[in-house]
């Protein structure tokens, strides 16, 4: 698919990151969020990592060549920051023993009015779905389906090898398939 | 249900994305043919698939938070604060330090805009139709940067950057650039309507990889999406093929760049992808043949087994239909191979992969596929050059006098491959001087460079040696190597010849003599004689027609003597009859000026074979030779005789193949046949 943001965008940034870095943030701000909120879940977190990604990538000093390549670098480094939240949360919770409220908040948030009003039972029947996959396998779902990143990026941005990206893929696609089949067979 | 079953249905998912390689999408597809379960799996997942991938994207079509870009800039002024580590061993210099920080941001805070406000942001406003009232209502401010999505009545969006409607279901994402007057959209689904804008405009079509980019606009529409392509969309658009990539450009100057080709529309042009240039005299042809389709089509079914020319020149549209639209729809073609060559030149293999779902049912298409996209898929797919590699070691072990092995070794030679050269060189100085892997092979490394390939050129019959040099000694072709293979069908032996253009300017003519050429080998098929001296009748125009094409005035100081028909056309001057009234076959012979030459004679004359009356000469003569050939052809005169079934049956397989008859048709047919045959023969 065609990129979110044209090479002239990263190659600004690489002449001068502080001018450069808002043309990143508007570029890819919208599936920065949304990508830390499919793994995070909550909305707030999801900012505040995405926020910690852009800021990562500023102070790297990297410069990337192209916009694929500057994709597959901020990718790989939101999916350690949101492990790295989720990490966190997990200690936290060990301490406290409670539950994370953020599990019922995927996408809640984010879903147009519209889609609110119409289409509410779908939305939590692919919430309820989402939430029965591992963060890894939202993590590859996501990067296929609303990013359309091939396997072969995919694997670029999470560190592993583009066949285990496809199994990954189809293992989560089938595991929302048996949930969501009753449904679209009363369809 | 079986272990088999699994492992296919374990690739659903790559399949559904497009992530498999051509051979295994033609084995998952075939098993799909022949597996019901699997079908009914593969359908209940990709249903599943789309309904998640809608769904997701749908949820996730979010307007960004301006306060995003505020808070980040916040942060990143706090980042430039001094580390916890160095606090901990000063801590009050770092007290004074933070202050002084503090102090930093705040005068940075002051050169910035106002909070909620940041420089790269600006608003446009936004505005739904209202049916029922007629109007449009319900304004609020749009930021930059902003994701915009129509539910079932239109959005349109003004700003400075002009008037922007989003049609029904449309959404997309806006980017602004006040200072370089520069507006983009990413159109992610839908059409749009742009009018008025008096910046640069940058339309990304998201799925399809279409930019378009305009100085300035009065009023265009662009639509997204290749129809019917799988995974785009729940539901297929209404609107035809045609109208998804037809763009119209009512006012201001549209620059379009598409798969690497650039494009300039003015006022008024309507757009139409067509990456195939085309001779204008074959160009004519189509369109005059398009305009009449319609009304052929009727009887294409016996015009097919009376006229393969008719054939020929259906499937030509048919090519240039599909390359024109860059999208291969079988049910349009009724061709599933020539879609395949169409889309490939076309530039849209990705595609390919995805759409073989779309052949099933046509016998022929996987063999036909295998070679097409072999031979014309992009070169620079490392998975496609694995794929060629692959079968030449197949083909070297398993046929090694197959005519096709060479194939991959040329496609991997051209792509720069030195597995393909190595291949070459050690098959050149094998083959016997009437091999076309020797002419073709040798062809390739001669216009590589590869001294190899002259030493080989030198080794062919005379005649065959001249039109290699000819088109080598183009300058165009001393410099580059052009990608395009063209596979031509070889009427005598029933297999491919394949020739390689090199940026050749007689290409186009070249192309109607072997369409000619074709069309003659089934005629002599059909037993149409008439036909024949017609199309015969018809090579001296073609011929007059290269020569005030190549010679731009110059007289032409001679004649293709003995083997040229006479304009009025007499039984001995017709070469079809005079084959047949004589043991002897017209002489064939290249005569320049009055001077004879004979095969293997001399070495070239470089002036001679440049100049392009002779090239005009050597396809007269390959078309006559074509000709000859099938005149030659020990066959029954008489197909009513019913002589030969297993001809009249292979016209109507491919009949079939060609869906000029559809299934039903076709069995009553094969069935009537044999009862007849069995009846005797008689009809």
């Amino acid at each position: 698919m065609a990129s979110h943001a044209d090479d002239a965008t990263v190659q600004r940034f690489a002449v001068d990151p502080r001018a450069g870095l808002a043309d990143l943030v508007r570029t890819y701000q919208v599936s920065a969020v949304r990508y830390c909120q499919q793994l995070v879940g909550s909305a707030e977190d999801a900012e505040d990592v995405s926020q910690r990604g852009f800021l990562r990538v500023y102070d790297s000093g990297v410069r990337f060549e192209s916009a694929e390549h500057f994709r597959a670098y901020f990718f790989r480094v939101l999916t350690h920051l949101c492990y790295d939240e989720l990490r966190k949360r997990k200690r936290v919770r060990q301490i406290v023993t409670q539950a994370m409220p953020e599990e019922a908040e995927f996408h809640s948030a984010a879903a147009p009015p519209d889609r609110q009003a119409i289409g509410g039972e779908l939305d939590a029947l692919l919430q309820s779905a989402l939430r029965s996959l591992s963060e890894s396998e939202r993590a590859v779902l996501h990067l296929r389906e609303v990013e359309r990143l091939s396997y072969r990026r995919i694997s670029e941005s999470l560190g592993i090898t583009a066949s285990e990206a496809g199994v990954m893929i189809h293992r989560a696609r089938v595991k929302i398939q048996a949930r969501i089949q009753p449904f679209l067979d009363e369809e | 249900m079986t272990v088999h079953c699994g492992d296919h249905q374990d690739r659903f998912s790559a399949w559904f994305d497009g992530e498999l390689d051509a051979p295994e999408a033609w084995e998952l597809d075939a098993h799909l043919r022949g597996c019901a379960d699997c079908t009914a799996a593969w359908r209940r997942f990709q249903t599943s698939a789309e309904w998640l991938r809608s769904g997701l994207r749908q949820t996730a079509a979010a307007a960004p938070d301006p306060r995003y870009a505020v808070e980040l800039a916040r942060r990143l002024e706090h980042s430039r604060r001094p580390a916890a580590r160095w606090r901990l061993l000063a801590p009050m210099a770092a007290a004074a330090l933070l202050l002084a920080a503090c102090g930093l941001f705040i005068w940075l805070q002051g050169r910035k805009q106002p909070p909620g406000a940041p420089a790269w942001t600006i608003a446009g406003n936004l505005e739904t139709w209202r049916p029922e009232t007629g109007r449009w209502e319900n304004a609020s401010a749009l930021s930059s940067g902003a994701a915009v999505r129509a539910g079932d009545t239109p959005v349109r969006l003004q700003s400075e950057a002009g008037l922007v409607t989003l049609h029904e279901h449309a959404s997309a994402v806006w980017q602004y650039q006040p200072d370089g007057r520069r507006s983009t959209w990413v159109l992610a689904d839908g059409a749009m309507e742009i009018r008025n804008a008096d910046h640069d405009l940058v339309i990304d079509v998201a799925d399809t990889g279409i930019r378009f980019q305009a100085d300035s606009a009065g009023t265009f529409v662009i639509r997204t999406h290749l129809a019917g392509e799988p995974g785009n969309r729940a539901t297929p658009p209404a609107a035809s093929p045609a109208d998804e990539l037809l763009t119209t450009v009512t006012n201001g100057d549209l620059r379009m760049r598409w798969n690497g080709r650039q494009f300039m529309l003015r006022a008024g042009d309507v757009l139409r992808l067509d990456p195939q240039p085309l001779h204008p005299a074959v160009k004519q042809r189509i369109d005059r043949e398009i305009a009449e389709l319609p009304a052929e089509y009727e009887n294409f079914c016996a015009t097919l087994v009376r006229n393969r020319q008719r054939q020929t020149l259906d499937t030509g549209i048919v090519s240039v239909q599909t390359a024109t639209l860059a999208i291969p729809d079988a049910t349009l073609s009724g061709d599933a191979a020539q879609c395949y060559r169409a889309a490939s030149l076309a530039g849209v293999y990705p595609r390919l992969r995805q759409i073989t779902a779309r052949y099933a049912g046509v016998p022929q298409a996987q063999a036909e596929l295998d070679r097409l996209v072999a031979i014309d898929a992009p070169v620079q797919d490392p998975a496609i050059l694995d794929v060629w590699r692959d079968r030449l070691t197949q083909a070297d072990a398993a046929a090694p006098d197959s005519p096709y092995r060479d194939r991959y070794a040329i496609a991997l030679a051209l792509a720069g491959d030195s597995e393909g050269v190595t291949w070459l060189k050690r098959r050149v100085g094998r083959e016997n001087p009437e091999s076309a892997v020797l002419a073709n092979g040798g062809y390739v490394l001669a216009a590589l460079g590869e001294p190899a390939g002259k030493t080989a050129l030198r080794t062919l019959p005379a005649r065959i040696q001249s039109r290699w040099q000819t088109m080598l000694a183009a300058p165009a072709t001393t410099t580059a190597v052009s990608e395009h293979i063209h596979s031509m069908w070889n009427e005598k032996t029933g297999e491919i010849t394949m020739y390689f253009s090199f940026d050749d300017p007689l290409q186009p003519l070249r192309d109607d003599v072997h369409s000619l050429a074709k069309a003659a080998a089934g005629l002599r098929r059909d037993h149409d004689d008439s036909g024949l001296r017609s199309l015969a009748k018809s090579l001296p125009v073609l011929y007059d027609a290269a020569l005030r094409s190549q010679t731009a005035g110059e007289t032409a100081t001679f004649q293709l003597e003995r083997i040229q028909p006479a304009p009025t056309g007499t039984a001995t001057q017709d070469p079809i009859a005079a084959r047949e009234t004589s043991e002897t076959p017209p002489p064939v012979e290249i005569t320049h000026a009055g001077e004879e030459r004979r095969p293997g004679e001399e070495d070239w004359d470089e002036a001679e074979l440049n100049s392009p009356e002779f090239a005009a000469r050597v396809l007269v003569l390959e078309a006559l030779d074509c000709l000859k050939r099938a005149a030659s052809r020990p066959e029954p005169r008489d197909p009513r005789a019913w002589e030969n079934p297993p001809s009249m049956a292979d016209i109507r397989r491919q009949a079939y193949e060609f869906r000029a008859l559809d299934r039903d048709a076709f069995l009553d047919r094969v069935t009537a046949d044999a009862a007849q045959c069995l009846s005797g023969g008689q009809r």
